[in-house]
């Protein structure tokens, strides 16, 4: 059984085993090839289902050697390329396997993400725009191409795919909370809520959205909720120093000086820069500890001097 | 129902992007002086885009929130407005 064979096994006998019969019967001998590979190529994509990828490399390495126009062996190359963070390499996989088969929409949707990971932000447009033209349904290529046109504030056209996205899958946070955001953006706070929330309630690990709610929320002065919230995210995310700088700001509007002035020095320990210090200098100040005030502005100032000194030497 | 986004598909719903434009950019300092950079992280009323929708990490949102507060104040950027 084929399975049973050791990759590189199947490297040093397989290969040349059936490579060895061109010299005797070469129509045959290609036929034989094809089927071989057609075989390696299955066998790399069971690899691929259960996560070893090495092995599924291997496969589709003896398959493509076997045979080099079995584009399949490209786009599950551009796959383990993908999936273990070759980009580059996953994107001339997959320019390989559209140039055998230009109609493979998961194959521009693959190149696609590859593109924006890379930041390479056009032509991913262009690729997952090219997969929706050969598959609408593809709610993952909305989604996509919703993060790139949001980023490069398009919103209204971000809007419209993040719809499209959970039209096709409304099961998906991300989609809700990646709409919010746009919605937060254009000032629009009541949509941008109601999109947080979609997203709370679908993932409840996930302390971004409960972070992105409580924001909206403290904006709306109901700071009991938004204080909630953001312990929800801190808890979530023990190292989210804008939830706790958030979590500060609530305590000291509904009174709370001390539990403020907690949660900024958490702030402090995860956030190097000044401005958490100068925070607590207010607060300090505000709740009348001026000593500890002034210790803490002193700190801020020799930051905010060290940060400057650091920016004009990179700016030289 | 045919939705091809679904995990038994083979194609998952792509990650949250994450890629830091100034990463890819090879930025490493953001100087205040350069406002066309500096306008793509604000929103139309001149607002600073959050870092979770620029994908900026926190250091970087730092550095570029640093940036567009000095552009400000001198005149460079402005308060509030695209103009």
């Amino acid at each position: 059984m084929i399975d049973d064979i050791d990759a590189r096994q199947v490297e040093q006998s397989e290969y040349h085993r059936v490579k060895g019969q061109d010299f005797i019967e070469p129509g045959r001998a290609a036929e034989k090839c094809l089927q071989e590979a057609l075989k390696h190529c299955q066998l790399a994509e069971s690899y691929i289902r259960d996560l070893k990828y090495d092995k599924a490399l291997l496969h589709l390495r003896i398959a493509i050697e076997l045979n080099p126009v079995l584009h399949d062996c490209y786009y599950n190359l551009g796959r383990v390329h993908f999936l273990q963070n070759n980009f580059e390499e996953a994107l001339d996989s997959f320019s390989e396997k559209i140039k055998y088969a230009p109609a493979c929409a998961e194959a521009f949707y693959f190149r696609g993400l590859a593109y924006a990971e890379l930041n390479i932000v056009a032509p991913a447009v262009d690729d997952l725009t090219l997969a929706l033209e050969l598959d609408d349904q593809l709610a993952g290529a909305y989604f996509a191409r919703a993060q790139l046109l949001a980023a490069e504030q398009f919103f209204e056209e971000a809007i419209s795919d993040y719809d499209k996205a959970i039209d096709l899958d409304p099961r998906q946070a991300d989609a809700y909370y990646g709409r919010g955001l746009v919605f937060e953006v254009l000032e629009e706070p009541d949509k941008a809520l109601s999109d947080f929330e979609k997203a709370c309630d679908i993932a409840p690990d996930f302390a971004d959205a409960f972070y992105s709610r409580a924001v909206i929320l403290a904006s709306l002065d109901r700071f009991e909720e938004a204080l909630m919230d953001f312990d929800k995210a801190t808890e979530l995310d023990s190292e989210h120093a804008e939830a706790y700088l958030g979590k500060a700001e609530c305590l000291t509007h509904l009174g709370f000086g001390a539990q403020a002035i907690e949660a900024v020095t958490d702030a402090i320990c995860l956030d190097l820069s000044a401005e958490p210090y100068l925070l607590r200098a207010a607060l300090h100040w505000r709740f009348g500890d001026q000593a500890a005030s002034f210790r803490d502005f002193s700190a801020y100032v020799s930051r905010l001097n060290a940060e400057y000194g650091k920016d004009s030497e990179q700016a030289a | 129902m045919n939705k091809k986004s679904g995990r038994d598909s083979g194609l998952a719903m792509p990650k949250r992007r994450k890629s830091d434009p100034l990463v890819a950019a090879k930025i490493e300092f953001v100087d205040y002086k350069d406002v066309n950079l500096l306008r793509k992280f604000l929103s139309e009323s001149g607002k600073i885009l959050p870092a979770r929708i620029t994908g900026t990490s926190r250091t970087n949102q730092r550095m570029i929130t640093k940036a567009i507060k000095r552009a400000r104040a001198i005149g460079l950027l402005p308060f509030s407005g695209n103009s």
